[in-house]
C-alpha cells in the first residue's frame, strides 16, 4: 500500500505515504468524524483535517479529501432531505454562484499559499483559520449551553427583516420568506470559502441561514446539504485537477465513516440536547489546542522560530494526543450508549415511542 | 391495514406491509389466507407468519450485505493498485477527469453504503426498517 503521489503543483514534492499504520488512522479518523457528524449533524470535518494533519498528511490534501469525501455523503443527505420536502430548490439555485465563487477563491488561495510557501505555509494557514473559527464557534456553543433552560423561549425575529430590500427582491414559497438576491448570495459566498479553506462550512451556512433568512431548521439543513454537493463537486474537481485529492484517503475515510454515521444517528435519540452539545464543545476545544499546539512546529518548518528535534518530536505528539484522546472518549459515551440500549434491546421501542 | 403493518413494525422491528384484497390477506405481497373476518383471527394469522418473514428479512439483508460488501472489496483492491494510473487520469485535466473522480466517489457511496446499512440492520443494530 506504500506509494507515493506524483509531483504536485509546487516545486516541492507532495507525497503521502500511506502505510498500515496511517490507513488504520485514517479509518478510525473517518470513524470518529461520522461519528460525531451522525451524532451532532456536523463536527465531523472539526476532526478529521486536524487528524489527519497530525499523522502527517499535508493539510491542503487533508482539506481537499475531506471535501471531496463530503461531497459523497451530501449527495446522499441531500436525496434524504429532499424526499422530506426540506429542500429550498429556488433558494439553492440562487446561492450557488456565491457559493461556487466562494469555493473558487478558496481553492486559489491555498494553492497560491502552497506555491509560495509550501506544506508548512499551507499547514500554517489552515491552523489560523480552524483556531479563529472554532474559537468563534465554541464561544457561541458556551453562550447557548450557559443560557437558563427554564428560560422563556422568545421567537426570534430574523434578521433580514431588519435589513433593506436592495433589488433584485425575490420570493422563496418552500422557505416562505421574501428576500433580497445579496443577503443568501453573500451567505453562500462565505460557506463556499469555508468549505474550500477548512473542508467544512454548513456550520456557518445553517445558523446564518436560519438567524439572517429566518429559514426552519429542517429546511436550512436540507438547502445546505442541496448547496454542498455543489460547493463539494467543485471543491473536489479544483483540488483534483491541481493534484491535491488523494482518493484512497477519501475511500478510507468513508471505510470508518460511513459506519460511524449511522450509530451516531441512533445515538440522537438516546442522548439529550445538552450532553451533545458539551460533546460537540470538547471535541472543538480538542481541535483548536491541536492546532495550537502544532503551530510552532510549522514556524519552525518556515524558519521563523528555532525548535529542537525533541521539542518538535514533543509537540507533534500532543497535538496527535490532545485530539485523538479527545475523539475517542467522546465517541466512546456515543458508542456506549448505543450499545447498552442495543443489549437491551430497546432501541427500536424507544425510536417508535419518541 | 397500514394501521395492523405499523403495529407490527413497532411491536416485531420487521418490514411488512398487510394488504388486505377481496377477502385475501397477503404479507409482503406473498403469503395470503382466505380471510375470516375477525380481528383476532386476522391478528393470529399475521403473527404466526411473522417468524418466517423475520428469517426471509434476515437472510435477505446478509445476501445484500454480503454482495454489495464483495463489489466493495472489488473497487478498493482495484483502486488501490491501480492508484497511480487513475491519479495521472485526474492530472491529465481532460474530459473525463472530473466524471472519474465523482462517478468513483458516487459508486463507493452507494454500494459501501448500502453494504453497512444491509449488514448493520441484519445485526439488528439499527431498525430492520
Amino acid at each position: 500500500m506504500i506509494e507515493s503521489l506524483p509531483t504536485g503543483i509546487a516545486g516541492e514534492k507532495l507525497t503521502v505515504n500511506i502505510n498500515l499504520e496511517i490507513a488504520l488512522g485514517i479509518i478510525l479518523l473517518g470513524f470518529i468524524g461520522g461519528t460525531l457528524s451522525g451524532f451532532l449533524g456536523s463536527g465531523g470535518a472539526f476532526v478529521m483535517t486536524p487528524g489527519m494533519m497530525n499523522l502527517g498528511i499535508p493539510g491542503i490534501v487533508a482539506v481537499a479529501s475531506n471535501i471531496t469525501h463530503k461531497f459523497g455523503k451530501a449527495v446522499i443527505g441531500s436525496k434524504v432531505h429532499g424526499e422530506l420536502g426540506h429542500v429550498d430548490k429556488k433558494l439553492a439555485i440562487t446561492m450557488v454562484p456565491g457559493l461556487l465563487l466562494g469555493v473558487k477563491l478558496a481553492v486559489y488561495i491555498q494553492e497560491t499559499i502552497f506555491k509560495l510557501f509550501g506544506k508548512a505555509g499551507s499547514n500554517l494557514y489552515i491552523s489560523f483559520v480552524f483556531i479563529i473559527i472554532l474559537s468563534a464557534l465554541v464561544a457561541i456553543i458556551i453562550r447557548d449551553l450557559r443560557r437558563k433552560e427554564t428560560a422563556k423561549k422568545v421567537p426570534r425575529k430574523a434578521l433580514i427583516d431588519k435589513l433593506p430590500k436592495i433589488p433584485p427582491v425575490l420570493h422563496y414559497n418552500v422557505s416562505n420568506i421574501r428576500t433580497s438576491f445579496w443577503y443568501p448570495f453573500f451567505i453562500a459566498f462565505l460557506t463556499g470559502f469555508l468549505a474550500g479553506t477548512i473542508g467544512v462550512g454548513g456550520f456557518f451556512g445553517v445558523p446564518a441561514m436560519i438567524y439572517i433568512l429566518g429559514l426552519s431548521t429542517r429546511i436550512a439543513a436540507g438547502t445546505e446539504l442541496t448547496l454542498a454537493i455543489a460547493s463539494g463537486a467543485l471543491g473536489a474537481t479544483l483540488y483534483a485537477l491541481g493534484g491535491f485529492v488523494d482518493l484512497r484517503i477519501v475511500m478510507l475515510l468513508y471505510l470508518g465513516s460511513l459506519i460511524g454515521v449511522q450509530l451516531g444517528a441512533i445515538a440522537t435519540e438516546i442522548l439529550s440536547q445538552r450532553r451533545a452539545k458539551f460533546i460537540l464543545m470538547f471535541v472543538i476545544l480538542a481541535a483548536i489546542i491541536s492546532r495550537a499546539v502544532a503551530v510552532p512546529v510549522y514556524l519552525n518548518n518556515l524558519g521563523y522560530i528555532q525548535l529542537t528535534g525533541e521539542m518538535i518530536d514533543l509537540l507533534k505528539k500532543a497535538s496527535f494526543l490532545i485530539l485523538f484522546g479527545v475523539c475517542m472518549v467522546a465517541v466512546s459515551v456515543i458508542l456506549k450508549s448505543v450499545i447498552s440500549f442495543a443489549r437491551k434491546g430497546i432501541i427500536h421501542k424507544e425510536i417508535i415511542e419518541v | 391495514m397500514s394501521q395492523i403493518s405499523e403495529e407490527i413494525k413497532g411491536k416485531k422491528n420487521i418490514d411488512v406491509d398487510i394488504i388486505v384484497s377481496d377477502c385475501q390477506l397477503y404479507i409482503n405481497g406473498s403469503y395470503s389466507i382466505h380471510l375470516i373476518n375477525t380481528y383476532e383471527y386476522l391478528m393470529e394469522e399475521i403473527y404466526r407468519e411473522l417468524p418466517k418473514i423475520e428469517k426471509r428479512l434476515e437472510r435477505e439483508y446478509l445476501v445484500n450485505a454480503g454482495f454489495a460488501g464483495f463489489l466493495t472489496l472489488i473497487t478498493y483492491s482495484y483502486i488501490f493498485t491501480n492508484y497511480n494510473m487513475i491519479y495521472e487520469k485526474l492530472l491529465y485535466k481532460g474530459v473525463l477527469s472530473v466524471p472519474i473522480l465523482l462517478v468513483i466517489i458516487l459508486w463507493i457511496v452507494f454500494i459501501y453504503g448500502f453494504a453497512i446499512s444491509s449488514l448493520l440492520k441484519y445485526l439488528g443494530i439499527v431498525p430492520k426498517h
